[in-house]
């Protein structure tokens, strides 16, 4: 009977993958960590930066909305509301002193939002997209215009304003009335005049937003 | 353990031949200084970071990833009368620059300007101060008629060319435009001997009217 031996290179080779093989199962692993480790930048450079994490409404529907925002003290307050598109039109009535530039027009977003008198809705920003995702902003100080500064709450009873921590002792109470459990807001924007609403955007702290699809879109 | 086992185990560690530890050592040595001149030898670093640089001359809209720019020609003159406040006057020049921005996709705030001077220093154009660049946000499709005014000593005027960008801070990796503002020694001069106070009106949606 003969009896293969192996070559000393042979079992060198084997016995350097024993030698290693715990470190060689760690290696993928070191790898995937590392990725991940030097991606921090996605979440603060692009996720956060951008609207990203959608709540979509279904045509002409009412949707809930509920978002745990960052209140700059170091803790989060909740948002929660809701929210139904009634229409984008042509807008009638514009804003005191808005002058449409030329080769745009004015359109409004009627929307109708409920939600605890409690909860913090000041602050929210709105957006109209057409069909290509291309955003054109409300903006509430631009064209000659002055509109409410947050677009999704009554101008003349926004409801209670965010905590400015240890400030709020000495800052004046406010004093607008109680904001209703439901009201309507048709905040005005002004768009290329060729660019047809497909749906609009209304968000509180990127990247979470409420997608309301128009009739159209 | 038994005092007959230490010698047993520590022989088991056999040492390997020095000449293979060195050659192993010199490797290593090797890599690294490859490596060091991979990363620092060529001049990499500056084109990594280096925006994309998009150039036209005054007329021509340059078509960045975030806006069309349009720049027209610039007037000059020692004295400058901006939109609001008291005249403002230089023993150098005062350049404007009207500036037609059209945003792509989303509203945008062009926030970064700069002129390279034809005596080879930058002119940084701050978004407030004596030179200064504020054309408010655009919504895309509709253009924003802005004018951008910089203080510059007479011989940064002849061969000028304007930098736009998005980001004040940060240009890296995104696209910037350089526009020659194609201007002469002649201009130079001109401007710098005048002293008709020349307007930088604020930035609007409506087109500046033309005497």
């Amino acid at each position: 009977m003969t009896t293969t031996v192996p070559s000393p290179a042979t079992t060198s080779a084997r016995s350097w993958w024993r030698r290693n093989r715990w470190a060689l199962v760690a290696l993928p692993l070191a790898l995937a960590l590392m990725a991940a480790a030097s991606a921090d930048r996605v979440r603060s450079l692009w996720w956060e930066q951008g609207l990203h994490s959608p709540t979509t409404a279904g045509q002409g529907q009412a949707v809930t909305f509920h978002q745990d925002v960052r209140d700059g003290l170091g803790g989060t307050r909740p948002v929660d509301v809701e929210v139904r598109l009634d229409a984008v039109v042509d807008a009638g009535a514009l804003p005191d002193g808005l002058v449409v530039p030329a080769g745009a027009r004015a359109v409004q977003v009627e929307m109708t939002l409920s939600a605890d008198p409690d909860v913090v809705l000041r602050g929210c920003s709105l957006a109209v997209r057409d069909a290509d995702g291309t955003r054109y902003d409300y903006v509430a100080d631009a064209w000659g215009a002055t509109q409410a500064v947050s677009p999704c709450v009554p101008a003349d009873a926004p409801g209670p304003a965010p905590s400015l921590g240890d400030l709020d002792d000495v800052l004046t109470p406010d004093s607008t009335p109680e904001r209703p459990a439901t009201w309507t807001v048709s905040p005005v924007v002004v768009l290329p005049a060729d660019v047809q609403v497909s749906d609009v955007v209304l968000w509180w702290q990127l990247p979470q937003h409420v997608v309301l699809p128009t009739a159209r879109g | 353990m038994s005092a007959a086992e230490a010698p047993r185990r520590l022989r088991a560690r056999v040492r390997p031949p020095a000449g293979r530890t060195l050659g192993a050592s010199a490797a290593v040595l090797a890599a690294l200084v490859v490596g060091h001149v991979v990363t620092s030898a060529f001049p990499v670093d500056e084109r990594v970071a280096a925006p994309f640089v998009r150039e036209g001359a005054v007329g021509d809209t340059l078509d960045l990833r975030y806006a069309r720019l349009t720049v027209e020609e610039p007037t000059g003159s020692t004295v400058l009368a901006p939109e609001v406040g008291s005249l403002l006057a230089t023993p150098g020049v005062w350049l404007v620059v009207p500036v037609t921005v059209e945003a792509k996709g989303q509203p945008r705030a062009l926030a970064f300007a700069e002129l390279l001077g034809g005596d080879g220093r930058t002119y940084t154009v701050f978004t407030g101060g004596r030179s200064a660049f504020l054309p408010g946000a655009a919504q895309p499709g509709v253009p924003r008629y802005a004018t951008l005014h910089v203080e510059v000593p007479p011989e940064a005027v002849a061969g000028a060319r304007l930098r736009v960008g998005l980001d004040v801070e940060d240009q890296r990796h995104d696209d910037v435009a350089e526009v020659d503002l194609g201007l002469t020694q002649a201009d130079a001069d001109a401007w710098s001997a005048g002293d008709t106070p020349v307007r930088a009106p604020a930035a609007s949606d409506a087109p500046p009217e033309h005497p």
